[in-house]
């Protein structure tokens, strides 16, 4: 009774320790760690810092791994392992929290160092501060004043223009209205066919295949014709329209390059039986509808395959392998899957280090947590170096795996240890074992005044990882002079698997988190998140613009409108033209003049007064007839009448009296009956 | 006869006739379409493109008389008619008959007679017969005219009357050969060929002048169905209405597009008339039945710009869009 929980029980346990190098091969197995299965895969530089060690044998947990030194590199960047020459850290024997480029190397305690800054390599990180995205680049004075004034001109006119469409409330231009279809004439009758088709290729099939069953041929052949087209269409090698015949859709195969002869060819032939059932003497029947139908589906199947295949082709020809970062020797999914497998849980952090609690405790059975900082991990602060040692004090472990450690701990890096091989000190090998270790680099430590105790060596005098024992909670701080126990590189080789996962059992914690270059690189809200993509200006313009572009229309986005109907221009707007000419030329009073001249001889024919001369009688005719006065219109015909014989017209610009004067003219010739 | 023997002889013809017009395939469909549709054609091309070569190996290929007109200012309808002349032996007037009694006619630049000519060789196309004192005399047949007219030297012409050019069954726009036929125009050249010695280069009679009018009699056995009748209508319906023309097509022009549609269903084989017939062949039929409005002319439109839109509105029968 009591042996199937035992048997379940001994299932859910984790392996031995002694078993961590068989466990990490299995890891490695998977296929997603493509440098162990694939042997073209690229290696990085700093990667193939492992081809050393590994050498040119066929490696019994990353079979492929030698073939892929040997592979090309890959043109990817380093994805940032440590690497002392790629200038991150120098010699370690300072190293600071200031953040400023400008200032001198600063030391752990924030002194500059003062002659070992020539050595110290600062990180990058801190060489190139992020730019301020509204920080204007050197202009000069002018420059300056003059960008200034165009902006302020700009916020000017957008205003001035949201201001202006707010309150003239324009409506919505009409909706322009479709020709009557009388001046069309009588619309073509429509049939059937004419309705409005469906565009899918395989719901046409599906209602010829319907009208065939139902005895309705003519209307089966047109829905196969149509499923042949739309396929075409589809595949962009014709342009279905209402207006388009079939010899339309043959020249455009005969157009397309890429239509074959063999295609048009049967395009064709198809197209001569339908419009033989469709305008010809031969009646529409089964074996015509059959003989359409075999025809267009195997064309409509075909060129579905073709296309697949050519996306296939063009999936194949790709090169489809994406090996992600964490997936690869840099990364540290294999760590993380493998202490898994021993019940210890690894994670990344994701909040700043400043956001450590320096005085959080230990749980209840006294486990603190560990944090251990990568060498791609943003540099710490003084302050936070100041939190991270407090909170080691507190019970908690802190790993510094190729981070320069502050200078209070005493340990500066170095680089040239003799060889790769490691082992456990005597210090520590009753606690981890005897263990035969390996690494790919040969950096080491020099405890200057360090009073820790070695960890790792290379040999007697040349430790490669120091542990100091802080406070009374049991907390510690472990540095390694590299991040590289703690990649899935490392994990091909020798007792790297056990040590690691013994030295994590060791510190007896509840949870690690590692700390890499991704740490405090997220966003809390949208607007942080543009912030940090320095797209702040771009989309603040697009703003602008979507607001001007609002105000300035009028109109709702996204309202559908029908293209505007072009009319024939009026007779009126060609006489406005042609006012304008005179009025560009300045010879507006040259109108008025010939527009007199033409007035007075229709009102002498209006009136009949054509062999009468004198102005007086006209005047008298016209008051007769009209019931104006006729002094008034007497001061309007003699001024037209001295216009029209005035020797000379100087040229100027159009006069409110000279538009009155043709208006009272166009008032008397339409009284007198008009100018016809 | 069948529509495959039909379309057989007609393509025949135009190999024949394409052995010596070079790259002119479709000017040599419209010509053909022509003839077998009884009409008239009117040609706008600048000189040298061939037209007088091409009604020769016409006639020649058909086995018909060509006969040809260069029309002056000083050309007299009686010169293109004929005319009574006293005969001083019988001592009585007899009929000379002009070149218009021929089978094949061509009337290089029309427009260079004067109105009263003109109007003598228009009404003979349209009436198939000369009236002169009293007596009306057909003319044989078949009888076809193809009539030139050169778009760049307009001083000194009379341009042809709207209503005058609607009696044209078809108006040609002939262009300029491209650089590859052009090439090939000069080796063949290079190799002897003299355009004036059509006999020496071989062409064969296809049919006879018998066989012809059998042809053009055979059109009427083409079935056209109320659908595409309906489409013609349409077009030329929509030629009135469009916003840049003044005058639209007549139903006359009608008829024309019915008649060549039907013609060249049958060079293609067919005994009915499809869409296509009818779009491919509108603009020929049409360009010269409308008059566009001045301001349409002012802004650059043109009747084929005109046609083209109509083409592009009238939905087609049976369509599957």
């Amino acid at each position: 009774m009591i042996s199937l929980p035992l048997l379940v029980a001994l299932a859910a346990a984790p392996p031995a320790l002694d078993d961590a190098n068989n466990q990490a091969r299995e890891v490695l197995a998977r296929d997603k760690y493509g440098y162990c299965h694939d042997p073209k895969y690229p290696l990085t530089e700093v990667e193939a810092g492992w081809c050393p060690p590994v050498g040119p044998e066929r490696n019994a947990r990353c079979q492929t791994f030698p073939s892929a030194c040997k592979a090309p590199r890959s043109e990817l960047l380093n994805p940032g392992r440590l690497d002392f020459s790629r200038g991150d850290g120098g010699d370690g024997k300072t190293e600071g929290g200031d953040r400023d480029p400008d200032k001198s190397t600063p030391t752990g305690d924030g002194k500059p160092d003062g002659g070992n800054s020539g050595k110290r390599k600062v990180p990058k990180r801190l060489v190139e501060p992020e730019p301020d995205p509204f920080e204007l680049p050197p202009l000069g004075g002018l420059g300056y004043a003059i960008f200034w004034v165009i902006l302020g001109a700009g916020l000017l006119l957008i205003i001035y223009l949201i201001a202006r469409n707010s309150t003239r409330n324009k409506p919505d231009e009409a909706e322009p209205v479709p020709p009557p279809q009388d001046e069309l004439g009588p619309a073509p009758a429509r049939d059937d066919h004419n309705e409005q088709l469906a565009r899918d290729v395989n719901t046409l099939l599906d209602q010829a295949r319907a009208a065939a069953s139902a005895g309705d041929y003519a209307r089966a052949i047109h829905r196969a014709h149509a499923a042949l087209l739309h396929r075409l269409d589809h595949d962009g090698l014709i342009r279905v329209a209402p207006f388009r015949t079939n010899g339309d859709y043959v020249r455009d195969l005969a157009q397309h390059q890429v239509a074959q002869a063999e295609l048009r060819r049967e395009v064709r032939d198809i197209v001569r039986d339908v419009e033989q059932a469709q305008f010809g003497t031969t009646r529409p029947d089964a074996s015509l509808y059959e003989r359409v139908l075999q025809r267009v589906v195997p064309i409509a199947t075909r060129r579905s395959a073709a296309l697949l295949a050519l996306l296939a082709v063009n999936l194949l020809s790709c090169d489809t392998r994406n090996y992600p970062f964490d997936h690869s020797p840099s990364g540290a999914d294999a760590v993380i899957e493998l202490a898994g497998r021993y019940d210890i849980t690894i994670k990344f952090r994701t909040t700043a280090l400043a956001d450590l609690d320096p005085d959080e405790d230990t749980d209840a059975d006294n486990r603190g947590r560990t944090l251990v900082l990568l060498h791609d991990a943003p540099f710490p602060t003084h302050e936070e170096w100041a939190h991270l040692l407090e909170w080691a004090d507190n019970g908690h472990h802190l790993v510094i795996a190729g981070r320069h450690p502050p200078s209070d701990l005493g340990i500066s890096h170095e680089s040239g240890a003799p060889g790769h091989d490691l082992k456990v000190s005597s210090a520590f090998s009753d606690r981890l074992g005897e263990l035969d270790l390996i690494t790919a680099d040969n950096n080491y430590l020099v405890p200057t005044h360090s009073d820790g105790t070695t960890l790792l060596e290379f040999a007697p005098g040349i430790p490669y990882a120091i542990q100091h024992e802080r406070g009374y909670r049991g907390g510690d701080v472990t540095v390694f002079a590299d991040d590289r126990l703690f990649t899935s590189g490392a994990l091909m080789l020798r007792d790297n698997p056990e040590f690691l996962v013994r030295f994590l059992r060791d510190l007896d914690t509840r949870e690690v988190e590692l700390a890499d270059g991704l740490l405090d690189l997220g966003a809390d809200t949208p607007a942080e998140a543009i912030a940090k993509t320095h797209l702040t200006p771009v989309v603040l313009q697009l703003l602008a613009l979507l607001a001007v572009f609002y105000f300035c229309r009028g109109v709702r986005f996204g309202r559908p409108r029908d293209p505007p109907t072009r009319s024939r221009r009026q007779f009126a707007e060609h006489v406005e033209a042609l006012g304008h000419q005179y009025a560009r030329a300045r010879a507006s009073r040259h109108a008025v003049r010939l527009y007199a001249v033409w007035a007075l001889e229709r009102l002498r024919e209006k009136t009949l007064m054509s062999r009468t001369p004198g102005i007086y009688p006209l005047a008298q005719a016209i008051a007769g007839r009209t019931g104006d006065d006729e002094n008034r219109v007497m001061e309007t015909l003699v001024e037209a009448s001295s216009l029209r014989d005035a020797t000379s017209i100087s040229a100027t610009t159009a006069t409110a009296d000279d538009l009155r004067l043709m208006q009272d003219l166009a008032r008397l010739v339409r009284l007198v009956g008009g100018p016809r | 006869m069948t529509p495959q023997q039909f379309a057989e002889i007609c393509t025949n013809i135009r190999t024949q006739v394409g052995r010596v017009l070079l790259g002119q395939d479709e000017i040599i469909d419209n010509v053909l379409v022509g003839v077998l549709a009884r009409g008239h054609v009117l040609i706008e091309g600048v000189p040298g493109l061939g037209k007088t070569l091409m009604v020769r190996a016409l006639a020649r290929v058909l086995g018909c008389v060509a006969k040809r007109i260069q029309f002056t200012p000083d050309l007299m309808p009686s010169d293109v008619t004929g005319g009574n002349i006293f005969n001083q032996q019988k001592q009585q007037f007899e009929f000379m008959p002009g070149p218009v009694f021929t089978q094949l006619l061509l009337a290089d630049e029309i427009n260079r007679a004067p109105a009263k000519t003109q109007a003598a060789l228009l009404e003979a196309m349209a009436d198939r017969s000369v009236s002169s004192d009293g007596v009306t005399r057909p003319l044989p047949q078949p009888f076809f005219v193809m009539a030139t007219q050169n778009p760049v030297e307009s001083q000194g012409t009379y341009p042809l009357p709207e209503a005058q050019l609607d009696r044209f069954l078809m108006k040609l726009d002939v262009t300029h050969p491209t650089r590859e036929v052009e090439k090939r125009l000069l080796a063949n050249v290079v190799k002897g060929f003299d355009a004036a010695a059509l006999e020496n280069v071989g062409l064969e009679q296809v049919i006879t002048a018998e066989n012809l009018v059998f042809m053009q009699t055979y059109l009427n056995q083409i079935r056209v169905t109320d659908d595409l009748l309906d489409y013609i209508t349409d077009i030329v319906a929509r030629t009135r209405s469009h916003r840049s023309v003044f005058l639209g097509a007549s139903p006359r022009g009608s008829i024309a597009l019915l008649a060549t549609s039907r013609a060249r269903a049958a060079m293609e084989g067919r005994d009915f008339v499809i869409p296509d017939d009818i779009k491919t062949l509108a603009p020929a039929v049409l360009r010269h039945r409308l008059i566009l409005h001045p301001d349409a002319e002012f802004e650059g439109a043109s009747a084929d710009d005109c046609i083209k839109t109509v083409l592009n509105e009238a939905r087609v029968p049976k369509t599957a869009a």
